[in-house]
């Protein structure tokens, strides 16, 4: 029996990812948003509130959005939680329908990196890491060095998570890159940090996705169709001073644990799996975070195509973050589009067949002494 | 709460200190909480275990092992390409520093001690213990 004010993801639109450099943030997620809207069947008029998840957008990016649209006089909540932000952002919208204050939310997510030219994700100064010189690709390429160690795993199972990515990408007309391209090709691309080259880092980017969410009671009333939130779980990592096994990042543990616990189904479940595949090595260290394998199996279950069409679930279908990109706060709700169009049969030459149940997780941001700043992780059902 | 000593006041960091890390015993300038006893680097204002504002100056060890490392060969800090690591300390601290050793001496797990060198961009940086085995 589902509850009256269950949460449940009735529409969603994203526009492709890539590098727009002649768009602003709204111009970028203003086409998302309405696209949402037109999706999930309802006018401006009905949204009761705003949730936007951005990294770099300055202020009152969502109101800046929004205002495009004629939706004002609800609340706005403008979200940053680095590459959590955009989930975040769902969260929230959850949250509020969960909790009584809306039964229809619209959730932004949206960032712009070209504005910065290319390079490393900017840090905060303040950092006492970032004094020393640490980039984004460094803290993964750092764990994929202990991982090299301690398991029986070469290089070449790094860049195969590549090759999977850019291959399920290929297919996706959202994604930035649509070619495929081989384990020689992404261990000859130029080196970023040791033991991570170029094309095993997700590219700069620039996208906005966009999602409706809907009370149970609402949903039924009009007798929409979309996927139930059974889950959606937000964590902050644990601040720790001395050791820390970089192979079990435990914010991405607890959270998922928690999700699997809040929507009474596991990782065995699971059709589809959108995880955050910012770097190769995150893919191999989530399949054990997750569940969807035992920890020290990561590489088998890659090897072995279980994690790919025809495979247990398939992960990353959209070609995760390394062929669309990563606009910070906007990766977390394009995830959630992707399940969606997967549990509505929408996927169209990726669809996953008969996919029932997703997963989304998003986790990221450098700070000392954590394993990452914020971690999202969201399960999602086929509405009946 | 009008009365002026009770008034907060900013620091000027919570990890704020211009001293040279590298202390003239070869140890590395940090903090000890008056309150627990837990190490920090750098010194902490807040213990993060008891917040304990007690945090006195403490000379940590400079040696350690190297959990890992990477050659960054892309970055808005530093001329490339330079190695960062992550250091076990000997009494079980954790810091991210320069590492400064050839490529074919690099390995995880190997034995390190904090060094000043003109070598590193921050003026100071962890080295291969002497006889450590590459
Ligand atoms: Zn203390």
């Amino acid at each position: 029996m589902i509850q009256d004010n269950a949460a449940s993801v009735i529409g969603g639109a994203m526009i492709k990812m890539g590098k727009h450099r002649e768009s602003s943030y709204s111009g970028l997620a203003a086409p998302a948003a309405l696209g949402a809207l037109r999706d999930a069947g309802i006018t401006k008029d009905e949204v009761g509130a705003v949730f936007c998840g951005h990294a770099f957008g300055g202020m009152l990016t969502g109101q800046r959005i929004v205002k495009e649209l004629g939706i004002g006089d609800v609340p706005v909540t403008n979200v940053d939680n680095a590459c959590s932000g955009g989930a975040t952002a769902v969260h929230l919208a959850v949250r509020a329908i969960e909790d009584g204050h809306c039964d229809i939310a619209l959730v932004i997510g949206v960032d712009k990196l070209t504005q910065f030219g290319g390079g490393t994700l900017p840090l905060v100064q303040e950092d006492p890491e970032v004094q020393n010189g640490i980039v984004m690709p460094a803290v993964y390429a750092m764990r994929a060095r202990r991982f090299l160690h301690e398991r029986d795993a070469t290089v070449e199972d790094l860049a195969a998570v590549s090759v999977k990515a850019r291959r399920h990408g290929a297919a996706n007309p959202y994604a930035q890159f649509q070619s495929e391209v081989t384990v020689e090709q992404v261990l000859d691309s130029r080196p970023i940090a040791d033991p991570l080259t170029l094309m095993q880092c997700c590219p700069t980017g620039d996208g906005a996705a966009a999602v409706v969410l809907m009370s149970e009671r609402e949903r039924k009333r009009r007798g929409a169709q979309g996927m139930r939130a059974a889950a959606s779980v937000l964590h902050s990592g644990q601040f720790e001073a001395g050791f820390r096994d970089m192979l079990r990042p435990e914010i991405s543990y607890h959270s998922a644990r928690d999700a699997y616990e809040a929507a009474g189904f596991g990782p065995e479940d699971l059709d589809v799996v959108e995880l955050h595949d910012a770097f190769t090595i995150a893919e191999l260290v989530y399949y054990e975070a997750l569940g969807l394998c035992e920890p020290g199996e990561s590489v088998g279950l890659l090897r072995d195509g279980r994690t790919a069409y025809g495979g247990d679930v398939v992960v990353n279908p959209s070609g995760g973050l390394l062929s669309k990109g990563h606009p910070v706060g906007a990766s977390g709700v394009a995830q959630v589009v992707e399940a969606l169009w997967h549990l509505t049969d929408r996927a169209g030459a990726r669809q996953v067949e008969n996919a029932q149940r997703a997963l989304t997780h998003v986790t990221g941001g450098g700070i000392a002494g954590l394993d990452h700043g914020a971690c999202t992780i969201h399960l999602f059902e086929r509405t009946a | 709460m009008t009365d002026q000593e009770s008034v907060l006041q900013p620091v000027p960091d919570t990890a704020a200190d211009d001293r040279p890390v590298v202390t003239e015993n070869g140890g590395l300038r940090g903090g000890r909480c008056q309150s627990c006893g837990a190490g920090s680097f750098p010194r902490a204002y807040i213990c993060p275990s008891c917040n304990s504002t007690e945090i006195h100056d403490a000379e940590l060890p400079g040696e350690g092992s190297l959990y890992t490392w990477t050659t960054v060969h892309i970055s808005p800090t530093f001329a490339t390409p330079y190695t960062l690591g992550y250091i076990d300390l000997s009494d079980g601290l954790r810091l991210l520093a320069q590492v400064l050793a050839p490529q074919e001496q690099l390995r995880c797990d190997l034995p390190v001690r904090l060094a000043t060198s003109d070598q590193s961009p921050t003026g100071w940086g962890f080295v291969p213990v002497e006889g450590a085995t590459a």
